[in-house]
């Protein structure tokens, strides 16, 4: 009672500052106007749109650069997964002639009145997005996300790897090489018409021409290096809002563009006047406070803290909001190449019997309790097409079986346990998840050492080494993975994770995990243009992979999201764990 | 004089050579992957390895370490791998945080070092001397982040609920500037101003007990004016010379400071950098911090002269 | 941060005393009855014993408690919203944010927090001494190379260095025993030094030399000795540094890796939840205050004992 009555004293100086800060802004209004003040540690990853790929700078991203199609942003998540045209006036189809006969050719037709930022002010033309394609697999700032686009588009691939020869530190022979080299596939028509040919059927193209990687580049890009510090400080807007101050790691301030009009963009009703980001706060501790007290608005990256979180559940704060983003959370992945324990993790039955071992109960305390992280025990989390509820290795309450565990592993001739290494990040919950899965292991008689990484070193190098994996300097990880889109996405889930052909330096399939009939149904899935059947799919694919035990899932996640008071209707995209800058209102 | 000083500057730049070396070798075979977290999660092997190829990391690392060196005769100091920034431009952002967190910490620190070390000295085996003596130990012995802790504690969390709340959390030096500073300005202090405190009382009754003093006390100067004007100003010699000297660890008190307190200063600059692995920025703070330290020390030595009439500069 | 210049005692003298029979005393145990008689240094040295008898004792703590230090107690240590339970019957000192118990967890950091002090003290010892007698008694180029190294070494932001190293080669106890060495043995080394330069020049010595005895022989047998004052004065004041220093490191998570129960990564733990689980917060930092402030306290107590004039001069 007496600290109710302390946050209250709090909260009421917090609301005298905030009042003298909206008085000089003068303009907040109840529809709309005001600054949007966002709080968060770091710089985005890139801010070109091409090669941004962390949820932080593609949420910059949807307030200036418009890709073809979208998704809307809702607090119900199924209402998320369907895709909606944004500069594209509809989506192609068979019966709109969008889409060719043999599933190969896509015609995409450009909303008018899209303009950007220049001055005068220019329309968007489909010429604009090719040359976005082309800046792709610009050797200066590669994009990561241009895999997608060069297994899928007809001549993008040989486009592509000519294009890494070009000197990186020279904008014009980038320019000039964009100039003179076409991909195959891509062509504009005319201005408003964007024809893409691809190698063969895909279910998902909508899905990749919805991501920020697909956004137009004005040419007056051609004169800057790819996101480089002249890049960075020239951004061009087609979207609601433009870049107006960038001081790297400090401030991001982005203004209205007065070029851009809202009967061209049903997508961003673009409510408030301003949004300033404010970087550099390292704790995401003094974040939620900020937002506690009305000091910003939302956060940046960082997550609301397990103590805040619980704190203001008891409280049921309706600031606070779980919203689901049904990602792969922290699973556990076995180096399958390791010589160690005598090539133990080779063997499913080994790591059938670790499968037992895991407490999810455990670890979805860490995450703050079963509204936020609920158990998974099969690789495709619930929201994503080829979900379905499998679990073959269950165990009392969800709380592992330590004595099945050492069963099975003195069946498969480990009675004397094992020793593995483990690195792990330490940040976030990782350091939690990590000594909480080496106590379930202890209990098996399995000894983990744990061994700390940074987040760069854990995704750039422990997992993704060869060499090092077959010379077992790590035994289990824990990553996480989360789609680059919901819906048809075993292009960016099941693939990634579980094709054994792709497997070598860099490969995303961390444990070199390898089943041909695995990699057969991957192609089979990702051709298949009718969703039921990609699911069917999907599913017996993950079936498999299960069975063979080539990972433990451990949580699927949900997201908790805190705003401040001035916040009104915002509405969350889960493909970024964030709400939609472009689809709130401040009160004043 | 300027022959004492171009030696002095010569030796310290002898120094810093060999510290960028050191530091070199040592970033390097430590940060040696920043292509990840540019590229992004999900980068392919063929644009990872072009971005290394871009950064110049596939060149043998004499030639990484030829190139270091002669960009930073150029007085360059490169740009960082993730932010594309010169690495100048984004300490000399930061720079301003920490200095205004260590000059308010060192105004306190040394204020109340030197006063608490002559009220001691003075009353040499008194209560104040004693109650000075157990906070002096206090704080040799406590770590800056348990203070910030229990300031926070304090001050701020439950607490501070229901007492005086002295904090607000945010980016400093815009809004709410003394209620920021206030708590990281007293946690880098106190620890500091224990040793102060006791070079000061140890030196200053060194002092006292010297002919000179005796001399002036005979002469009848009333005593306040002995102990500050002609005592005192011997004493500060050891003190000045200590201040240089504790430049360079202050780096790391500011670190654990900054991040608890949330400061966007070079301490928390460094720490992301090494976690990311983005080696330029990590390279330039350390110099940046060597450069201060040789800096201080000279500036220490040269105040040392002005204070005290019998120290020669040799 | 001062350095005490204890005058070494190169012969035991005879203490005059007045109608008793005169008792030969050296100076080492002269000191230790000085020791004795100063209350807070013996009370010091008691909490001391306290605290390494918990740190033997930890695996009799999680013995009686029935906790291992690792082990989670997900259904009884946290609540449901996963948040930290207080002390109770089960769990004495409450549990951590994973749901392990803080009593055994303390217990075995106590462990690598008087290890990490000791041994790096020790090996900062072994190396300073070595390094400042070197140093002082041969000068010249031996001499520069050293002082110029030092320079090297103190120009260096430590914290950040041993930051860098962790990252490197990853966080451990022996890895953190090393970088705290390495960075106090400059302090070691410089005290040693002085003493030396001072020693060299006493008529001792010369007889020694006079008498055709070599270099190594007269650092050895004649300076190494009278070193033992300062020596054991400064090597007690970097113990409470070190521990400082290893808790400090492991705070930043470049001390000890996260599944050693440390105090300072118990304390990283607990920033986030200072607010919800004071135990958590206060029992480490309680501790880590009470080792650091003993070894502190009976430093003082070892200078003055060692030498009443230094200790008199600088704040006893």
């Amino acid at each position: 009672m007496v600290r109710g009555f302390g946050m209250a004293g709090a909260i009421a100086l917090a609301a005298l500052v905030a009042g003298t800060l909206s008085a000089c802004e003068g303009e907040a209004g109840g529809q709309g106007g005001g600054t949007l003040r966002i709080a968060g540690a770091s710089d985005p990853d890139h801010i070109d749109p091409a090669s941004g790929y962390t949820f932080a700078s593609i949420a910059l991203s949807r307030t200036f650069a418009r890709p073809l199609f979208t998704t809307r942003p809702s607090n119900t998540f199924e209402e998320t997964v369907p895709l909606r045209p944004d500069v594209a006036r509809e989506l192609p189809t068979r019966e709109n002639g969008g889409v060719s006969a043999d599933g190969r050719t896509y015609t995409i037709r450009l909303r008018d009145g899209v303009m950007w930022n220049t001055s005068p002010a220019r329309t968007v033309t489909a010429a604009d997005y090719v040359r976005g394609f082309k800046r792709l697999c610009n050797p200066a700032s590669p994009s990561g996300g241009q895999g997608y686009y060069r297994s899928t588009i007809a001549g993008m691939a040989s486009y592509c790897a000519d294009y890494a020869e070009v000197d990186a530190e020279d904008a014009a022979a980038m320019a000039a090489f964009q100039r003179d080299h076409d991909i195959e596939g891509l062509t504009a028509k005319d201005d408003s018409t964007l024809v893409v040919r691809l190698d063969h059927p895909a279910g998902d193209l909508l899905n990749l021409l919805s991501l920020q990687f697909a956004t137009a580049a004005p040419r007056e890009y051609d004169a800057y290096v790819p996101d480089g510090a002249e890049f960075r400080a020239n951004t061009i807007s087609n979207g609601p809002y433009q870049i107006t101050e960038y001081t790297p790691n400090k401030t991001i301030v982005l203004g209205r563009n007065p070029a851009w009009k809202a009967s061209s963009d049903p997508a961003r009703p673009a409510y408030v006047d301003r949004i300033q980001i404010t970087l550099g706060q390292d704790t995401p501790e003094s974040v939620q406070q900020q937002l506690e007290q009305g000091a910003a608005d939302l956060a940046w990256d960082a997550p609301v803290p397990n103590a805040a979180l619980a704190r203001l559940k008891a409280a049921r704060d309706p600031r606070l909001a779980v919203r689901r983003s049904p990602s792969l959370g922290p699973f556990l992945v076995f180096n399958t190449q390791s010589p160690g324990n005598g090539r133990a993790l080779a063997d499913r039955r080994v790591r059938q019997a670790i499968a037992h071992a895991v407490d999810r109960t455990a670890l979805v305390k860490i995450y703050g309790g079963p509204d936020v992280a609920e158990p998974l025990t099969q690789v495709i989390p619930p929201g994503n097409v080829g979900h379905r509820r499998y679990d073959p290795y269950p165990t009392p309450g969800g709380a592992g079986d330590p004595a099945r565990c050492r069963t099975l592993l003195a069946e498969a001739g480990h009675a004397g346990g094992l020793t593995l290494r483990f690195p792990y990040r330490v940040s976030g919950n990782n350091p939690k998840i990590a000594q909480s899965l080496q106590a379930d292991l202890a209990a098996c008689g399995i000894t983990a050492r744990l061994i700390a990484d940074g987040n760069g070193t854990f995704y750039g190098r422990t997992l993704v080494t060869p060499s090092d994996a077959r010379e077992g300097k790590w035994d289990v990880a824990v990553p996480n993975w989360t789609p680059d889109w919901f819906g048809n996405n075993g292009r960016s889930m099941i693939q990634p994770l579980f094709d054994g052909r792709n497997y070598g330096t860099n490969s995303t399939n961390y444990g070199a995990y390898d089943n041909p009939e695995v990699n057969r149904l991957i192609d089979e899935a990702q051709q298949a243009e009718d969703p039921a059947r990609a699911a069917e799919l999907l599913h017996r694919t993950d079936r498999l992979v299960m069975d063979d035990a080539a990972v433990v899932p451990l949580l699927a996640l949900d997201f908790p999201i805190f705003r401040s008071d001035r916040v009104r209707d915002p509405l969350f995209v889960p493909t970024i764990q964030a709400y939609d800058y472009t689809n709130l209102r401040l009160s004043s | 004089m300027i022959r004492y000083l171009a030696r002095r500057l010569l030796s310290g730049l002898g120094v810093l050579w060999l510290v960028a070396t050191a530091a070199f070798f040592l970033v390097f075979v430590a940060a040696g992957h920043p292509e990840r977290v540019i590229g992004g999660p999900r980068a392919t092997a063929g644009t990872l390895a072009l971005i290394r190829r871009n950064l110049g990391l596939d060149d043998p690392l004499i030639v990484q370490y030829a190139r270091f060196l002669g960009r930073l005769f150029e007085g360059d100091l490169g740009r960082s791998y993730i932010h594309q920034a010169p690495v100048a431009t984004m300490i000399g952002e930061r720079l301003q945080t920490t200095a205004i967190l260590v000059l308010g910490a060192s105004v306190l620190w040394l204020a109340g070092g030197v006063l608490t070390g002559v009220l001691g000295a003075t009353r040499a085996r008194g209560p104040l001397d004693r109650a000075v003596t157990l906070f002096v130990l206090a704080g040799l012995s406590t770590p800056a982040f348990v203070v910030a802790l229990m300031c926070l504690y304090l001050f701020f969390g439950t607490a501070g609920d229901l007492g005086v709340h002295l904090f607000e959390p945010g980016p400093p030096l815009q809004e709410n500037f003394w209620r920021r500073m206030v708590l990281p300005w007293f946690t880098l202090a106190f620890l500091l101003m224990a040793g102060y405190s006791r070079l000061t009382r140890g030196s200053m009754l060194d002092v006292l007990g010297e002919d000179y003093i005796r001399t002036a006390r005979a002469k009848g100067l009333p005593e306040r004016r002995v102990v500050y004007r002609h005592g005192l100003r011997a004493a500060l010699t050891p003190v000045v010379t200590q201040f240089g000297v504790d430049v360079g660890a202050l780096i790391g008190s500011a670190i654990v400071t900054e991040k608890v307190f949330g400061l966007q200063g070079v301490g928390q600059l460094v720490v992301q950098s090494i976690t990311v692995g983005d080696a330029p920025v990590i390279l330039g703070v350390v110099l940046a911090v060597a450069v201060c330290v040789v800096l201080a020390n000279l500036a220490a030595d040269l105040a040392c002269s002005l204070l005290d009439p019998r120290v020669r500069l040799t | 941060m001062t350095t005490p210049h204890p005058t070494p005692h190169p012969t035991p003298y005879t203490a005059p005393a007045a109608g008793r029979p005169i008792r030969v005393r050296g100076p080492w145990s002269l000191a230790c009855a000085r020791l004795r008689a100063d209350r807070a240094a013996m009370v010091s040295l008691g909490v001391l014993l306290l605290l390494a008898l918990f740190a033997l004792t930890a695996p009799l703590w999680a013995a009686w408690t029935g906790h291992p230090y690792h082990a989670t107690y997900p259904d009884t240590g946290l609540d449901e919203n996963g948040l930290p339970v207080g002390p109770s019957g089960e769990f004495w000192l409450g549990t951590d944010s994973i749901g392990r118990d803080v009593l055994v967890r303390a217990a075995y950091g106590a462990r690598v927090s008087l290890l990490v002090g000791l041994a790096a003290t020790a090996l900062a010892t072994l190396f300073g001494v070595a390094a400042g007698v070197v140093s002082g008694f041969l000068g010249g180029w031996a001499d520069a190379v050293l002082a110029r190294g030092m320079d090297v070494v103190s120009s260096f932001p430590y914290v950040l260095v041993a930051i860098v190293v962790a990252v490197t080669f990853g966080a451990s106890v022996p890895l953190t025993v090393a970088v705290i060495a390495f960075f106090s043995f400059a302090a070691m080394a410089r005290v040693v030094r002085g003493q030396v330069l001072s020693i060299r020049e006493r008529e001792y010595i010369e007889a020694a030399r006079s008498l055709g005895a070599g270099d190594l022989r007269i650092m050895t047998v004649e300076v190494l000795p009278n070193l033992a004052g300062p020596v054991t004065v400064l090597a007690t004041l970097l113990v409470p540094q070190a521990i400082v220093l290893e808790a400090t490191l492991s705070f930043l998570g470049a001390g000890a890796d996260p599944s050693t129960p440390t105090w300072g990564g118990m304390l990283s733990d607990a920033q986030e939840y200072y607010d919800t689980a004071w135990w958590f917060l206060f029992v480490p930092a309680g501790l880590l205050l009470l080792t650091t402030f003993s070894f502190t306290l009976l430093g003082d107590g070892v200078r003055d004992a060692l030498d009443p004039r230094a200790g008199r001069a600088a704040g006893g």
